[in-house]
């Protein structure tokens, strides 16, 4: 058989066929349709149209690993956070640290401060500067009110800017005008202790719509290897305010505002003093607290322009036992959006962010000087170019970038995607990004750990941050395939190489005595350089298939390997440990069944490799969610989650300052009212 | 330990070079085998109508349950013209849908539209969503003639049309303004009024 096919003829015989059902298949597809004109107007009424068909396109035909979770995912997945919500995109790898903390990363790299994923809530960026990575404790909204999330693995630098290294997650809530009425739902259970959040939208004059929202929770601990509680509970409290208004049909106004405050709890055992026994076991709360106010101005000039202007100033107050940091920032974005001819689609933009903050030194860490203050002006440009009767899509873009550590910053893409029939597409780039320093980079002195030595002064092993550290670069290679025939069945394969400069890696340097603070003391230094190569690959698979009308299967495939080599004279062990904390396989299926009576039945199945750098071994999970809507206006839901082991550790890496806990089994009841 | 196995030193030789070949050999075979395979069950996918499909039919049945006075066609056998001004959403699935058939005696026309030309050439008006800024701007332009006016765009009836197409829960629902198709002597079945959420005056705001 395979001598036959590797025949020339019979491949070109072969391909011949395949081209003439291809060519064929409109012809014949048209040939299948109803005639909808002899159905009467009270089934036409009835008749579920499949609009996603539009949007779905929009997201076929784009030159990039997408994944999108949609209104209808979240609320069948059972789940309550954020965080939690993207275990379902394959190539994302999510890990609970403890029950307040996450480790979250795209393509590799994985860690409490993950820093090549930049994460936008309603196109405002919620890293922190400090470390570059997330504090998902407090990225949060009233779920029932987001309208989707969209997580763009690998690089966006192009349109999004610096850390877009690994890929963009982008929160966006639902206009006013949808969530118009009230809401309120509350529910308890094991884990989630108890939790309540209401909404009520309406109109804002006769050209607006606004809504208000109030959300708290209070979540229970995770487990000790031992089977103790950890001291890891945590509660926040949530108000939050969205307007949009319709100046004029061509001008809208969006106003959004938030204000949260809360406490985690977390054990961390930290260098407290030079002098015997060096270490403590900190047991305590995080107190953590901010706010943000968005306004964003969009106008249509015309069918081929439009653009927006964003102004946005936020707030974060964070103080715990490794650090304090109160940080404002100040962001003003433009962008415009120009059609020329009948093939060119430009973006532009300029960018101008502005933040300020200020540090609260521990023994653990502290940061010299304690406060700074930067700026980042960036531009981009962005040409879509559509070719062949749209068949071919080129998008080729460059992000220009000053920030106040490294200077100027290019980071160009060029992108391919080909439909080659109107259900197939294949797509390819070729991106460069970088991951500007972060604060602590440049600027911390941290005490990771401290020994008595048999004769002389005590010895402590402490962290520097370099002026002189630089931008870590990536060159990105992608590849990916996408199959779409119809609304039963897709398919999204992504392949990516990843080549990696710069790295952030430790150097030991030469030894010195320091008498402040006492006791005297020597310390051995390991600074922070860019000191390391690696390379990422790996390939990313998402399905769809809905078996009958009242059952779909999603399944999940992530493979991901990383080789990191640290240049000689840095600290390779210690350099090189984070190759070891993403797990090299991970699969998942989530299972949506819609029984009669309106009752749903969801299950969701994850199987997480181990984690081959940390004593994390592997584990399954699984969720279960059983949701009954007796009426259009109410839902109940009881959901059982991690049912596969009574408990069962995420992820435990050096150094993240926080005690690793257990996930436990656990369950709740939901109910959720609108009116 | 194993970074042997990344330095360059060890270049790849021949056999290696000759799978890797083989792989993409056996990638686009398996690639062309997804095509073949894929094509005809995309054809068997027709369980559920699109969204445009469903509005096209709804708009073939306007013209059965609306009644237009008699100086709207110049003779009883002109045709019923359906107008559509911006992009065509239907990509030409209405021309098809409508095209053999006949209305006591009238057959059926769809003519495209661009903003700027008179649109009081037609019957039944669909306004593209493209054109959603210029709403108004459209609805001024065909006042005060018999044209039943249709869009699915956001709060089209608020604004002063006369049936809107409303997606709600993946379903096509319909919103009706009765007393201005009354105003321009149209006449719109009670069936159809009954089917529909009926706005009122009041809710005619701006415009």
């Amino acid at each position: 058989m395979r001598d036959f096919i590797t025949t020339f003829t019979a491949r070109r015989i072969f391909i011949c066929v395949v081209f003439v059902c291809w060519i064929c298949s409109p012809v014949l597809g048209q040939s299948s349709k109803p005639d909808l004109t002899e159905t009467s107007l009270e089934t036409l009424l009835n008749m579920e149209v499949s609009s996603a068909s539009r949007k779905q396109g929009k997201f076929f035909e784009t030159s990039a690993a997408i994944f999108v979770i949609s209104r209808e995912d979240i609320r069948r997945s059972g789940l309550t956070s954020i965080p939690e919500l993207l275990r379902m995109v394959p190539g994302l790898q999510v890990a609970h640290i403890d029950a307040n903390k996450w480790a979250i990363t795209a393509r590799g790299s994985n860690g409490r401060f993950a820093n090549k994923l930049l994460v936008l809530m309603d196109g405002r960026a919620v890293y922190t500067p400090l470390f570059s990575g997330v504090y998902w404790d407090v990225q949060d909204v009233l779920l029932e009110d987001i309208e989707r999330i969209e997580v763009i693995r690998g690089p966006g630098a192009t349109v999004w800017g610096a850390n877009a290294v690994n890929g963009v997650i982008n929160i966006i809530t639902r206009a006013a005008k949808d969530t118009q009425g009230g809401l309120l739902s509350a529910g308890a259970g094991s884990h989630e202790r108890g939790f309540a959040s209401v909404r009520y939208g309406a109109r804002a004059g006769s050209k607006g719509h606004y809504r208000v929202f109030a959300k708290y929770f209070d979540r229970g601990p995770f487990e000790l290897p031992s089977g103790q509680d950890a001291q890891d509970q945590w509660h926040f409290g949530r108000v939050g305010l969205r307007a949009d208004w319709e100046l004029s049909p061509e001008d809208t106004l969006t106003l959004d505002a938030g204000l949260y405050g809360g406490r985690a709890g977390l054990t961390a055992t930290l260098v407290s003093s030079f002098s015997p026994p060096f270490e403590q076991t900190f047991v305590g709360e995080a107190h953590v607290g901010g706010g943000h106010v968005l306004t964003r101005w969009k106008r249509t000039v015309s069918k081929q322009s439009n653009f927006a202007l964003q102004l946005y100033y936020d707030r974060t107050d964070r103080s715990e036992f490794i650090q304090g940091e109160h940080r404002h920032t100040l962001d003003l974005d433009f962008a415009q959006q120009l059609s020329w001819g009948n093939h060119h689609d430009l973006v532009w933009g300029l960018g101008f962010r502005y933040t300020t903050d200020q540090t609260r030194p521990r023994f653990f860490a502290a940061f010299v000087p304690d406060s700074r203050q930067d700026q980042v002006w960036s531009g981009f440009v962005q040409d879509e170019i559509r070719l062949f009767s749209k068949r071919l899509c080129l998008t080729l873009g460059s992000k220009f970038e000053h920030n106040g550590y490294t200077g100027f910053e290019v980071q160009p893409s060029a992108r391919a995607l080909w439909s080659f029939t109107p259900h197939h597409a294949v797509w390819g780039a070729i991106s460069r990004a970088v991951r500007t320093p972060s604060r602590a980079e440049q600027d911390v002195r941290a005490n990771f750990g401290a020994f008595s030595t048999p004769a002389g002064p005590p010895t402590v092993i402490a962290g520097f941050g370099d002026p002189a550290f630089r931008s870590e670069d990536l060159l990105a290679y992608e590849l990916g395939y996408r199959l779409n025939p119809g609304k039963r069945i897709s398919l999204d394969l992504a392949t990516f190489y990843n080549q990696y400069d710069h790295l952030r890696a430790f150097r030991q340097e030469v030894a010195f005595l320091a008498l402040d603070p006492p006791p005297p003391h020597v310390v051995l230094p390991l600074r922070l350089v860019n000191g390391m190569r690696g390379q990422t690959y790996g390939v990313e698979l998402a399905g769809n298939l809905n078996l009958t009308h009242r059952w779909r299967l999603s399944p999940g495939l992530t493979f991901v390997r990383q080789h990191l080599r640290a240049d000689p004279g840095t600290n390779s062990a210690l350099s090189e440990a984070s190759e070891g904390d993403n797990p090299v396989w991970q699969t998942h299926l989530r299972s949506m069944v819609d029984l009669p009576h309106q009752v749903e039945w969801d299950l969701t199945l994850h199987l997480v490799g181990r984690l081959a750098g940390q004593d994390t071994p592997r584990y399954a999970r699984l969720d279960m969610r059983l949701g009954w809507r007796p009426t259009e206006t109410l839902e109940l839901c009881v959901a059982l989650q991690n049912l596969a082991d009574p408990r069962h550790q995420e992820f435990n890496a050096f150094p993240q300052f926080a005690l690793s806990t257990q996930v436990r089994r656990s369950a709740y009841a939901k109910v959720t009212w609108s009116f | 330990m194993d970074a042997g196995a990344c330095v360059p030193s060890q270049r790849p030789d021949r056999p290696s070079l000759l799978s890797a070949v083989k792989i993409a050999r056996s990638m686009f075979f398996l690639f062309t085998l997804a095509v073949f395979v894929s094509e005809p069950l995309a054809w068997a996918q027709s369980d559920s109508p699109s969204e445009y499909q469903v509005k096209a039919a709804f708009l073939y049945n306007f013209a059965k349950f609306v009644e237009w006075p008699a100086d709207a066609f110049p003779d009883t056998n002109s045709p019923i013209i359906f107008g559509i001004v911006g992009d065509d959403p239907f990509e030409g699935e209405l021309a098809g849908m409508i095209a053999q058939k006949s209305l006591s005696g009238r057959k059926f026309v769809v003519r495209r539209f661009r903003r700027t030309e008179d649109l009081r050439q037609c019957h039944i008006l669909f306004i593209s969503v493209s054109e959603r800024k210029f709403v108004p701007q459209i609805l001024r332009s065909v006042h005060g003639s018999s044209i039943l006016t249709v869009a699915d765009t956001d709060g089209f009836v608020r604004q002063g049309g006369m049936i809107g197409l409303v997606l709600v829960e993946n379903r096509v629902r319909l919103e009706v303004n009765p007393q201005l198709a009354e105003r321009s002597h149209l006449k719109i079945s009670s069936k159809l009024l009954a089917l529909a959420r009926i706005v009122g005056e009041s809710g005619v705001k701006s415009n």
